[in-house]
């Protein structure tokens, strides 16, 4: 991928990648260090990016540099002691805990689709995993969400 | 009470988007470090000076030893002329074969093969540092000056000249004129109708010879005739006829 392709794909992008470390961090400071270094580290292996796999890879980055983000913000402050912004309806809250509380494989699965918005066979490239897995992880997570989410009267989709 | 429906469009809406600013300048870091137009040019010319500086490298190196090779050369040919007495006209009769070995070079001075008995042949070895070895094989190349030859004389080639114990040039022509009379019936004047070249030999310098060949024209055209006498007392040695054909 040349560097004029990358920009144009990254300003694209911009916003579902904010939007998917947001939904993992709830902090505009920390979505906006963890989107910059994930952009950093895929701009610094765009000459291994494929022009039409941009999507899936740097999300998938988002995604873990969110989790490293995530990581270190707990070993520092106690999460009791961490108050969410207050810039989220409290539904959406309610439901990003939910999807917090899936198992790793079904929440990465989740998020990749209906946060990043990538198709199943981005999310599966993003995954390295089959479409049918990644067809039965989301399924799976939508009836766990459902469950959940029982008194919120919702449809997931 | 109506359900909620969670897909992309719920999220992308009720997500928080990020700061325009932000957007921005993130995105200008990656465009700052985009070297877009630039860096092919800068691998082109990096490309380009590295050939260029190899065929800088190449050149010197070639001009090195080519200064080195002509020297050897110009220290060979002065030297076989200092050894042997010759100019640098009469050097370049021969032709100058060069042959290069371990760091040093030999050349070597030889006629044509028909001249070889009458020139001989000079030799030149170089080493570095150390002088010219010089050496010769056959006979010595005895140059008659410019001036020597007679008003009338067809051509004397420069093989030779005659000392002042031997017969001279006039008289060694006029018995030759009568030794193809006599052996094949021309007349003087048939022999002069065409060129006359002449050799004095001096291979065994105790007994140098006169050799005259005559390359007659009219009726006889194509034929030529050789006479090679003892330069002392002007015995005939032999009388040739060359027939057109005989290479």
């Amino acid at each position: 991928m040349n560097d004029a392709l990358f920009i144009t794909e990254a300003e694209a992008m911009f916003t579902r990648l904010y939007q998917i470390s947001y939904s993992i961090l709830r902090s505009q400071a920390d979505a906006e260090d963890a989107v910059q270094q994930a952009l950093l580290k895929a701009w610094q292996a765009r000459g291994r990016i494929h022009d039409d796999a941009f999507a899936p890879y740097v999300a998938r980055i988002v995604i873990n540099e969110s989790r490293n983000v995530q990581r270190f913000r707990m070993r520092v402050i106690p999460k009791a002691d961490i108050e969410p912004e207050t810039a989220i309806p409290p539904l959406l809250g309610g439901i990003l805990d939910a999807v917090e509380g899936l198992a790793p494989k079904y929440r990465a699965a989740f998020t990749l689709k209906y946060i990043a918005g990538l198709s199943e066979r981005e999310a599966a490239a993003a995954l390295k995993l089959p479409v049918s897995t990644i067809k039965n992880r989301l399924a799976r997570a939508r009836e766990m969400l459902r469950s959940a989410l029982e008194d919120q009267e919702v449809i997931i989709e | 009470m109506s359900q909620l429906k969670i897909n992309r469009a719920y999220f992308e809406k009720n997500l928080p988007v990020p700061d325009a600013a932000f957007v921005k300048q993130s995105l200008d870091r990656f465009k700052a470090r985009a070297e877009l137009p630039s860096r092919p040019r800068l691998k082109m010319a990096l490309i380009l000076g590295i050939l260029l500086a190899l065929l800088l490298a190449a050149a010197l190196a070639a001009g090195l030893l080519y200064s080195q090779r002509f020297e050897f050369i110009r220290s060979a040919r002065q030297a076989v002329m200092a050894a042997y007495g010759l100019s640098q006209d009469e050097l370049s009769l021969f032709q100058e074969h060069v042959m290069e070995d371990s760091g040093g070079m030999t050349v070597i001075y030889s006629p044509s093969i028909d001249a070889l008995a009458h020139m001989g042949s000079y030799k030149a070895v170089l080493k570095p540092g150390q002088p010219p070895q010089t050496s010769r094989s056959g006979s010595v190349a005895v140059f008659a000056p410019q001036s020597t030859p007679a008003p009338d004389a067809p051509y004397i080639s420069p093989y030779g000249t005659p000392g002042k114990d031997d017969m001279p040039y006039e008289q060694a022509l006029a018995l030759a004129y009568q030794a193809v009379e006599r052996e094949y019936g021309l007349t003087v004047q048939d022999i002069k109708s065409g060129e006359t070249t002449t050799h004095f030999i001096t291979q065994d310098p105790e007994n140098p010879k006169w050799c005259f060949w005559f390359f007659p024209g009219g009726a006889v055209a194509g034929e030529s005739f050789s006479v090679t006498m003892d330069a002392k007392d002007g015995t005939i040695l032999y009388v040739i006829k060359d027939a057109p054909g005989n290479g």
